[in-house]
C-alpha cells in the first residue's frame, strides 16, 4: 500500500482532541437514588477490568473515533496495488448498410445489433467509454469516446439503416487508427457481415469482438430498371420497361411485377425466375397516362426478407434526350450510337474538344486529353493517364476473353466470349475500379470513378478486334449508354443511392436543394454545371435550384440497386474464422484508490452512531 | 448530604379499609408473657377460666383456687391451675431514613401507611403496641399503648416524623432493644438499604427472642431501574455521586445483584425463624395487608 497524501496524517491529532471533546462534552444526567450501593460495587468490578477508568468502554466514543479514522485515511489517499478492470475504451462499428434491413421474424438485423450493443453497454463500468463508428455509405465517427449511457441511447436511437452499401472495411481501419492512439483498445463490430470480405478481420491489431446479427435470409431483388420508348401516339401511349430481378432463394418463383405511374396502378405482369439466377426482361407496351408527367414505380409483390429491393422508380425518358460526344472520328461507333433512341448524338474532331463542354457521355475512340473535368467518359485504346480506373503499359497480342461479370447492367444481353481482340494494350486496374470482361493477358473492360469522373476503358482500338462486326456491338453501346445515363438526371432509372453522382443542372445556382422521403432535406453544391448527390434514402427526390427564382423544380429519382447487399442469403461468420475476444475488460496492474470505501465506512459508521445515540439512548 | 422530606403527606385510611381491619388480628408463633390480661394464651398458669392443671397446695396460695372437690374425696388439698391469657406487645419499627424517601410515590409513606395499619389492628385488639422510627438512630418512638383511643397518638407521630438522616441500622435495633426488653411481636419496615449492618441489627432484635417479621419496602424502579445511558447517580443518604454509562449489560448485572441481595436477605430470615415479605410502592397497602401479609401468618 502506497500513501498519496501523507500530511493528511498530521490530522491524526483530532483523534485526542475527540477524546478530550468526549469527555468534556459528555452531560449526565442526575438522579437520586436510594443507595448507591449496588452501582458503586459493580462499578468498581468494571474498573478493576479497565486499565483507562476514565475512558470506560463506551460505543459513541469508538464509532467518533472509528469515523476519525477512516476519514483521515481517506484524506492520505491510500492505494494498493491492484489488478484495475477500468478505465477500458471500446470501439463500436455497427453496420447500418440495406443488408440490415432484412427482417427475421419481423426483426429486422439492425434492431438485434443494437439490441447486442446495448446489453454489452449495460455490463460497462462507469470508467468505461465508448465511440461509436457507423458503418453506412460512409464511415463516420457519430459519437466519440463518452461514459454516458444517455449519449449511448441518444446516438444509437439516432441511427438508421441506409439504402447503400456498408463500407465497413473503412470503418474497421478508422476504428484500428482511433485504437492505436488509446489504452485498452477494443472494437466491436456489430454487423451481419453479409457479402462481407472477412479477411479484413484477420490478424487484428486489437482485441476484436463480433457481434453478429440476423440468419440467412430468403430475398428476391430487383437489380436494375429502366423505362424508354414513350410514345407520343396518344393511342399508343405507353411505355417500355427494362427489368432485372436476381433471385437469391433456393427455389424457382414466379412473382407479379406491378407497374405504378404516379401510385396508380397501370399494370401487372408476371415472370418466373429460377433458384440463384438473375433474369433480364423487358416488358412492351406498359401504358402510360397520356399528358401526365409522374414517376414509373415497380414493385415485385413478394413477401421476402428484404423489402428495400423490392421497389424501383423511373422517370420519362426526357424528349431532349442525352447528350453524346464522340470526340474524334470512329465511324462503327458513330453507326452503333446513332441507332440508340432518347440521346442527341453530336461529333467533334479531337482536336476541337475543349474539357468541360458539359456534354452527358463523351467517346474517345483512341486517344484522351491530358486533363478532364467530372463527367462521363468512354475510352478505346487511350493513352495512359492519371483519371483513368487503370494503369496502361504495353501491347499484348490476342487477348482471350476468360471472364465478365454477367451480372453489370453494362453487359447485359451482352456475349463477351463471342468476340476477338487482335492487339490491346496491358491495362492494370486502380484500386476501387471494376473488371468488367478480364482477359487472359489483360482486362478487356474497365470501369472506374474517380473524383466524380466516371470513365469505362476499353483497352484496344474498334477496329482491332471483331466486335463491331458481331451484333452485341450495338447493344454493348446501348447498355454502356444507358449505365451512364442512369447516373443522370434526366434518366429515367435516376441516380443511385451509392456513391456520389454528378447531376447535370442548368440553373444558375450555386447549390441546390434536394427533398426527399422521410423529409429528407440535403443540399449539394454545383460545379461545371452540375451537382454532386450524395443520397443514401432510395425514392423520389424533388430538386429545387437556390438562389435562382427562375429555375423550377425537377423530380428525380434514387434507386438501390446492389446484388451484394441484396444477398441476404450468406452471412461470414467472422467469429467462426478469426475467433473472438469476448472478454469485456483488460487488467493492468496499477494502483487502486481506496479513498472512497474509508468514506463510505465513515458514513456507514456515523449512521451508527445517530442509530446509538438517538434510538438507544445512550 | 442527607435527604429530608418537606412535602410529607398525612396518612389516611380508607374507613372501609379499617372496617375490615378491625377483623383481623395480630398473630405471633410464640407464647409471650404479658402483664395485663390479654387476649393471647401465655405460659403462666393464672386465673382465666381455662383449666389447666392442678398443684399441690402450699402455704400462701390462694384459698379461692383450692379444689374442694379433691379435697372431699382424697382429704389433700390440690390447686387448680388455670391457662392465663395474656396480652401481646406489639412493636412497629418504621424506616424513616433518607433512602426511604426515595420512590413515587415515595417509600416512606408507604412505610407509614402500612405502620398505621398495623398499629390500628394491634390496638383493636388491645395488644400493647408501641410505634418507633428510626433512621441513623431510633427516632420518636410511642410507650407501650393499648386501646383503639390511641390510634390518633400513632398517627400523629408518623404524621410529624422527620424524614432523612442516614441508616444505621445496628444501632437503632440496638437501641431499640434496650428500651423495650419485653418480648413482642416485631414489625420491621424498612428498605434495607444498609448491607452491612442489616443482618446484625436483625440478629440484635432475636436476642431478646422478639417474633419479627421484616417488611421489605422498595420503589418498582429500585428492582428494574429505567436507566440509559449516562447518569450521575447521587446517593440519597451519603450523598456519594456515582457517574455511571448504563449499558444494558450493566443494568443486567445490576438486576442480579439486586436478586442476589433479596435472596441474601430472605434466606438470612428463613434461618433466623423470622418472617420476610417484599413489597413495593406501586402495590396498594390494603391489598398487601389484606392479600399478602395474611398469608404470613402473621395477620389471622
Amino acid at each position: 500500500m502506497s500513501i498519496n497524501n501523507p500530511i493528511a496524517l498530521a490530522f491524526l491529532s483530532a483523534i485526542p482532541v475527540i477524546i478530550a471533546l468526549y469527555l468534556l462534552r459528555l452531560q449526565r444526567k442526575k438522579k437520586i437514588i436510594s443507595s448507591t450501593f449496588f452501582w458503586t460495587e459493580m462499578i468498581q468490578d468494571l474498573q478493576a477490568n479497565v486499565p483507562f477508568q476514565k475512558l470506560r468502554w463506551n460505543i459513541l466514543l469508538f464509532l467518533q473515533i472509528l469515523i476519525a479514522l477512516a476519514i483521515i485515511f481517506a484524506l492520505i489517499d491510500p492505494a494498493i496495488q491492484a489488478a484495475l478492470n477500468e478505465g477500458q475504451r471500446t470501439i463500436f462499428v455497427i453496420d447500418t448498410s440495406a443488408s440490415m434491413s432484412a427482417t427475421e421474424l419481423g426483426r429486422p438485423r439492425f434492431d438485434s445489433a443494437v439490441r447486442n450493443i446495448r446489453t454489452y453497454c449495460k455490463g460497462l463500468s462507469p470508467r468505461e467509454k465508448v465511440m461509436i463508428i457507423e458503418a453506412g455509405e460512409h464511415a463516420q465517427i457519430v459519437l466519440d469516446f463518452t461514459a454516458s449511457i444517455g449519449s449511448i441511447e441518444r446516438t444509437l436511437e439516432g441511427l438508421h439503416v441506409q439504402d447503400t452499401r456498408s463500407d465497413i472495411e473503412t470503418a474497421y481501419r478508422l476504428a484500428i487508427s482511433k485504437a492505436s492512439e488509446i489504452d485498452q483498445p477494443k472494437i466491436v463490430i456489430a454487423s451481419d457481415f453479409s457479402g462481407m470480405d472477412t479477411e479484413l478481420f484477420s490478424d487484428p491489431p486489437v482485441p476484436v469482438q463480433f457481434l453478429q446479427a440476423g440468419e440467412p435470409g430468403s430475398n428476391v431483388a430487383i437489380t436494375d430498371f429502366t423505362i424508354t420508348g414513350l410514345s407520343d401516339d396518344p393511342e399508343l401511349f405507353g411505355f417500355h420497361a427494362f427489368l432485372t430481378v436476381r433471385n437469391f432463394t433456393e427455389t424457382r418463383i414466379e412473382v407479379d411485377v406491378e407497374f405504378y405511374v404516379n401510385n396508380d396502378l397501370v399494370d401487372v405482369r408476371s415472370i418466373e425466375i429460377g433458384p440463384g439466377s438473375r433474369t433480364a426482361r423487358v416488358f412492351n407496351e406498359i401504358p402510360y397516362p397520356y399528358g401526365e408527367e409522374g414517376v414509373v414505380e415497380v414493385r415485385l409483390d413478394i413477401n421476402d426478407d428484404m423489402a428495400i429491393d423490392n421497389t424501383a422508380y423511373a422517370l420519362p425518358p426526357d424528349s431532349e434526350g442525352m447528350e453524346v460526344l464522340i470526340a474524334g472520328s470512329e465511324p462503327f461507333l458513330l453507326l452503333a450510337l446513332a441507332g440508340i433512341p432518347g440521346i442527341q448524338l453530336f461529333q467533334l474532331d479531337a482536336s476541337e474538344y475543349v474539357p468541360g463542354a458539359g456534354f452527358d457521355l463523351t467517346f474517345f475512340p483512341g486517344w484522351a486529353p491530358e486533363d478532364l473535368t467530372p463527367g462521363n467518359y468512354v475510352f478505346f485504346n487511350p493513352p495512359n493517364r492519371d483519371y483513368l480506373p487503370c494503369t496502361l503499359s504495353d501491347s499484348v497480342p490476342l487477348p482471350k476473353v476468360t471472364d465478365w461479370d454477367d451480372g453489370h447492367p453494362m453487359l447485359r444481353f451482352v456475349n463477351p466470349g463471342s468476340f476477338d481482340v487482335f492487339t490491346a494494350t496491358v491495362a492494370q486496374p486502380q484500386p476501387g475500379s471494376v473488371v468488367l470482361i478480364d482477359g487472359d493477358s489483360t482486362p478487356l473492360m474497365v470501369y472506374g470513378e474517380r473524383n466524380y469522373l466516371r470513365s469505362l476503358v476499353f483497352p484496344f482500338n474498334l477496329t482491332s478486334s471483331d466486335l463491331i462486326t458481331l451484333p452485341t456491338f450495338p447493344i454493348l453501346m446501348y447498355n454502356v449508354v444507358s449505365y451512364f445515363r442512369s447516373h443522370l438526371e434526366s434518366s429515367s432509372s435516376g441516380i443511385r443511392t451509392q456513391g456520389i453522382q454528378a447531376v447535370r443542372v442548368d440553373a444558375l445556382a450555386e447549390k441546390i436543394n434536394l427533398t426527399g422521403p422521410g423529409d429528407i432535406e440535403l443540399e449539394f453544391p454545383i460545379d461545371a454545371g452540375h451537382a454532386f448527390i450524395d443520397v443514401n434514402v432510395a425514392g423520389i427526390y424533388t430538386m429545387h435550384a437556390m438562389g435562382d427564382s427562375e429555375a423550377g423544380t425537377e423530380i428525380i429519382v434514387a434507386n438501390f440497386f446492389d446484388e451484394t447487399e441484396s444477398d441476404i442469403s450468406s452471412m461470414a461468420q467472422p467469429e467462426e474464422l478469426y475467433g473472438s475476444d469476448s472478454t469485456r475488460r483488460f487488467e493492468i496492474e496499477g494502483e487502486k484508490h481506496v479513498w472512497k470505501y474509508l468514506a463510505v465506512i465513515a458514513l456507514i459508521v456515523l449512521s451508527g452512531e445517530w442509530f446509538f445515540y438517538h434510538r438507544k439512548g445512550f | 448530604m442527607v435527604l429530608v422530606t418537606s412535602d410529607k403527606k398525612n396518612i389516611t385510611l380508607d374507613p372501609e379499609f379499617l372496617r375490615r381491619l378491625a377483623r383481623l388480628k395480630l398473630e405471633t408463633r410464640m407464647i409471650l408473657g404479658g402483664v395485663m390480661k390479654g387476649e393471647k394464651r401465655s405460659k403462666k398458669y393464672g386465673t382465666s377460666v381455662e383449666f389447666a392443671d392442678y398443684r399441690d397446695y402450699h402455704r400462701g396460695d390462694d384459698l379461692r383456687y383450692l379444689d374442694w372437690n379433691i379435697y372431699a374425696r382424697l382429704e389433700r388439698f390440690f390447686l387448680k391451675l388455670f391457662q392465663e391469657e395474656e396480652d401481646l406487645t406489639v412493636h412497629v419499627l418504621v424506616d424513616t431514613s433518607a433512602s426511604m424517601q426515595t420512590g413515587d410515590p415515595p417509600k416512606v409513606d408507604h412505610a407509614r401507611k402500612l405502620a398505621a395499619a398495623l398499629s390500628y389492628i394491634g390496638l383493636t385488639n388491645l395488644d400493647r403496641l408501641s410505634l418507633t422510627t428510626f433512621s441513623d438512630q431510633p427516632g420518636k418512638g410511642t410507650q407501650l399503648l393499648r386501646g383503639r383511643a390511641h390510634l390518633a397518638t400513632i398517627l400523629d407521630l408518623l404524621n410529624d416524623a422527620e424524614t432523612g438522616g442516614r441508616t444505621n441500622f445496628l444501632e437503632s435495633m440496638k437501641s431499640f432493644s434496650l428500651r423495650h426488653r419485653s418480648r413482642g411481636l416485631v414489625f420491621v419496615i424498612s428498605d434495607f438499604l444498609d448491607p452491612v449492618n442489616v443482618k446484625e441489627g436483625i440478629k440484635r432484635l432475636k436476642y431478646n427472642k422478639n417474633d419479627i417479621l421484616l417488611l421489605h419496602v422498595l420503589d418498582r424502579t429500585e428492582l428494574d431501574p429505567a436507566l440509559r445511558g449516562d447518569w450521575a447517580l447521587t446517593d440519597s443518604e451519603t450523598g456519594e455521586v456515582v457517574e455511571v454509562s448504563v449499558s444494558p449489560k450493566l443494568l443486567s448485572d445490576y438486576k442480579r445483584r439486586m436478586v442476589a441481595y433479596l435472596d441474601d436477605l430472605r434466606t438470612f430470615a428463613r434461618k433466623l425463624g423470622l418472617g420476610y415479605v417484599l413489597t413495593t410502592t406501586d402495590v396498594p397497602v390494603e391489598d398487601f395487608i389484606l392479600k399478602e401479609l395474611v398469608v404470613t401468618g402473621f395477620l389471622r
